[in-house]
């Protein structure tokens, strides 16, 4: 119906026009009743009320003619006589208005029999006057005239009584309408009040549907989905809007398209990259979900169907390599970074690179974890420590000859040698010996580094393995002159390690500081620090050159201010071995020409330490 | 004089240790393989045996149990000498009876003084 009324504007305009016309109808329709009551009231007035008026009227004539013979027989004849003609004109003036008025049923007859009666009335009148004697007429009024008289009277009153009830009745048939008025003046606001809810109603409705419509559409474009669309076949003021949020609309798809299509350029980009880096790489969200997956990280679990956001475990059935990229999440001080997996049935190596992205807030966000495939370099150093140690064997066996022999003939047990000889056979038996240390370290060091030196681990008291190390160098120190020493340790400090490593390493540092010291002091010192435990060893020496104070702890590394070559050249890198091994950490501060300082720091106890390492 | 045998596949080490222990007034017998160390073991019932590990034919370990099945070499004290120093093959040697192990190179001073002390202590 308000299809064809298209602005808002009007829509409005036409219900509150449609509810005036109901309100006028109402009106109407009430103003129809009340003209009903009132001519029905009327009609009781001219009918009814015309028709007893003329009885009374009647009534009243009748008793004055009757009064008009009483002065005849009282002898004023001609008064009685005028009396009687005039009210003779007055009933018949009464009687024809009452004929007029006939309504009811019943009425015509009792007049009829009123205008018989009043007929006999007259002519016994005329026969009355035309009596002589007073006497006489008096007997033939009362013979004959007084009982027609109220024989016409009781027919006239008979007449009123007809009317009156009539009258009644009319009143009753009034109240009834009145009543019925009412009922349907009632019935008819209440339609109206039903259809004109209903109008606002739909009209409203008609009103807020589009809106509605828009407000939905505007929710799903504020939620991004540019695809909403609001149909709509109004070409009013909301059809208007309509039109113009769908341009709207259209822009922003627009403007997202571009903006998809670049972000899916960059996405394709990242992920070729990603794709093509050689290393497996995933990425884990702070739920160790994991977001993303290489190629190769694929290939290397089988991952054929992989579905985003599942837990890596769900995905990775490998609880080794969680727990070290978890640990490396924590920033837990990770020594030893590399796994060993068993994919394909074949054992593989690996080395966890983890790498944080962190959010606003300095939380851990994302987590980028590749994995470096290390077997071929752990079977390349597998054999190279076999290689070593098979090397050193090797050696050894020649040098016992060349050790011995020469020891035979400096020793003149095979005859007589001279002076020369003498310092070139000293001179071949300590590089012999230098030879054998080699041997000797170069096998320590591969053992270590091929794990086949087990790192016996136990409390020990600091301070006291301190003292039993540095004992045997006191010897060598008084030889050079220098002092050592020993600063105040606490007695209650306790480290779990492998003690007899611990104490090689401590002598290893002062041999080293020995080698290098000429005058002043080696110094060695403890403290505990968290729960680790960190030895000082510093002396007075010549002291290590900065480029090299990352290097020295490489096999046969020196530094360049060293002019004689002392040692095997191996000591300080089986040292970082040992520390390492005890998830610990050694390093050096050093001045050239002041001295050198070196640190190095392995678990402290504590009760549940057994299960530490 | 104590009679020795050296069991070495090495020549040289023969050579030296076979001087040494003569200057050390030792008799000394020779020999480059397993067999050959059982076969003199049985013929010149030396005093004590120096005993390599790694040999042609029979290995160290496989010689010394052929000489304990043997009554009449049963009873010789051996000394292992090898290149070898890791902890197990120290224990494997001297659980099955050995009665020392001296690890390669060896040091004349050593050798003698434990050569010295197994002989006094028969």
């Amino acid at each position: 119906m308000f299809k064809n009324i298209k602005s808002l504007k009007s829509k409005i305009f036409f219900g509150y026009l449609l509810i005036i016309f109901i309100l006028f109808i109402v009106t109407m329709w009430s103003i129809i009743n009340f003209t009903n009551l009132s001519d029905s009231i009327t009609n009781i007035m001219v009918e009814n009320y015309n028709s007893i008026k003329a009885c009374e009227s009647m009534i009243e004539s009748i008793e004055r003619q009757d009064s008009a013979i009483l002065i005849i027989l009282n002898g004023q004849i001609n008064k009685g006589k005028n009396t009687f003609l005039k009210n003779e004109k007055d009933f018949y003036k009464w009687l024809s208005r009452a004929e007029d008025n006939i309504t009811i049923e019943g009425e015509d007859a009792v007049i009829k029999k009123i205008d018989n009666n009043y007929l006999k009335f007259l002519n016994h009148f005329d026969t009355f006057q035309n009596l002589e004697t007073t006497s006489n007429k008096r007997k033939y009024y009362n013979s004959n005239i007084f009982s027609l008289f109220h024989e016409i009277k009781n027919k006239i009153r008979e007449l009123r009584k007809l009317n009156q009830n009539q009258m009644l009745k009319a009143q009753k048939k009034a109240n009834l309408r009145a009543d019925h008025a009412t009922v349907s003046t009632i019935i008819i606001s209440i339609v109206a009040i039903v259809i004109a809810l209903f109008f606002s109603f739909y009209l409203s409705k008609q009103i807020l549907k589009p809106i509605e419509k828009l407000k939905k559409a505007v929710t799903e474009v504020s939620n991004k989905n540019f695809q909403y669309k609001i149909t709509m076949r109004t070409s009013n003021e909301i059809g208007e809007l309509t039109k113009q949020f769908n341009n709207m609309i259209e822009r922003l798809q627009e403007y997202e398209k571009i903006n998809v299509e670049k972000l899916v350029d960059e996405k394709n980009k990242s992920e070729a990259i990603v794709n093509n880096i050689n290393n497996p790489l995933m990425v884990l969200d702070n739920d160790n979900q994991v977001i993303l997956l290489n190629h190769n990280a694929k290939k290397l679990f089988n991952i054929i169907n992989y579905e985003k956001n599942k837990h890596f475990l769900e995905l990775i059935n490998y609880e080794d390599l969680f727990s070290k990229i978890q640990k490396s999440k924590e920033k837990k001080n990770m020594s030893n970074n590399s796994v060993k997996l068993e994919i394909n049935n074949k054992e593989k190596h690996f080395k966890v690179n983890t790498n944080n992205i962190l959010n606003e807030s300095n939380e851990v966000k994302y987590l980028v974890v590749t994995l470096e495939d290390i077997t071929k370099l752990k079977k390349i150093d597998n054999m190279k420590s076999e290689f070593v140690s098979t090397v050193s064997h090797e050696f050894r066996t020649p040098l016992t000859s060349m050790n011995m022999g020469l020891e035979l003939i400096l020793k003149e047990e095979v005859g007589e040698i001279n002076d020369e000889q003498k310092e070139l056979i000293e001179a071949a038996l300590e590089d012999t010996e230098r030879l054998k240390e080699l041997v000797d370290d170069l096998l320590d060091l591969s053992k270590i580094e091929s794990g086949k030196i087990k790192m016996n681990f136990d409390k020990f008291n600091v301070k006291n393995l301190i003292e039993k190390t540095t004992n045997p160098f006191e010897k060598q120190l008084k030889e050079k002159d220098l002092d050592l020493k020993i600063d105040e340790i606490n007695d209650n400090i306790y480290a779990y390690a492998d003690p007899s490593k611990i104490s090689w390493v401590i002598s290893n540092l002062i041999g080293n500081a020995l080698r290098y010291t000429d005058s002043g002091y080696i110094k060695i010192s403890a403290e505990k620090k968290g729960y680790r435990i960190y030895f000082y060893v510093e002396d007075t020496g010549k002291g290590i050159p900065e480029e090299y104070q990352d290097k020295i702890f490489d096999k046969f590394v020196r530094a360049d201010n060293t002019e004689e070559v002392k040692g095997t050249g191996l000591g300080l890198a089986i040292v970082k071995e040992i520390v390492s091994a005890h998830n610990g950490k050694i390093w050096v501060d050093s001045k050239e020409g002041e001295g050198s300082k070196f640190i190095f720091h392995i678990p402290s106890f504590k009760k549940d330490n057994n299960k530490e390492i | 004089m104590k009679k020795i045998l050296i069991v070495d596949d090495e020549k040289n080490i023969l050579l030296v240790l076979k001087i040494a222990l003569k200057k050390a007034g030792y008799e000394t017998i020779l020999a480059k393989d397993g067999l050959e160390a059982i076969e003199k073991a049985r013929e010149q019932k030396p005093d004590l045996i120096l005993l390599d590990i790694v040999l042609p034919k029979l290995n160290g370990y496989l010689v010394y149990e052929a000489l304990q099945e043997e009554p009449k070499t049963a009873k010789i004290p051996v000394v292992f000498i090898s290149a070898k120093s890791e902890k197990e093959d120290i224990d494997k040697a001297l659980d099955l009876g050995g009665e020392d192990y001296l690890t390669k190179p060896l040091e004349k001073e050593k050798l003698l003084q434990t050569i010295n002390e197994i002989l006094e202590r028969r």
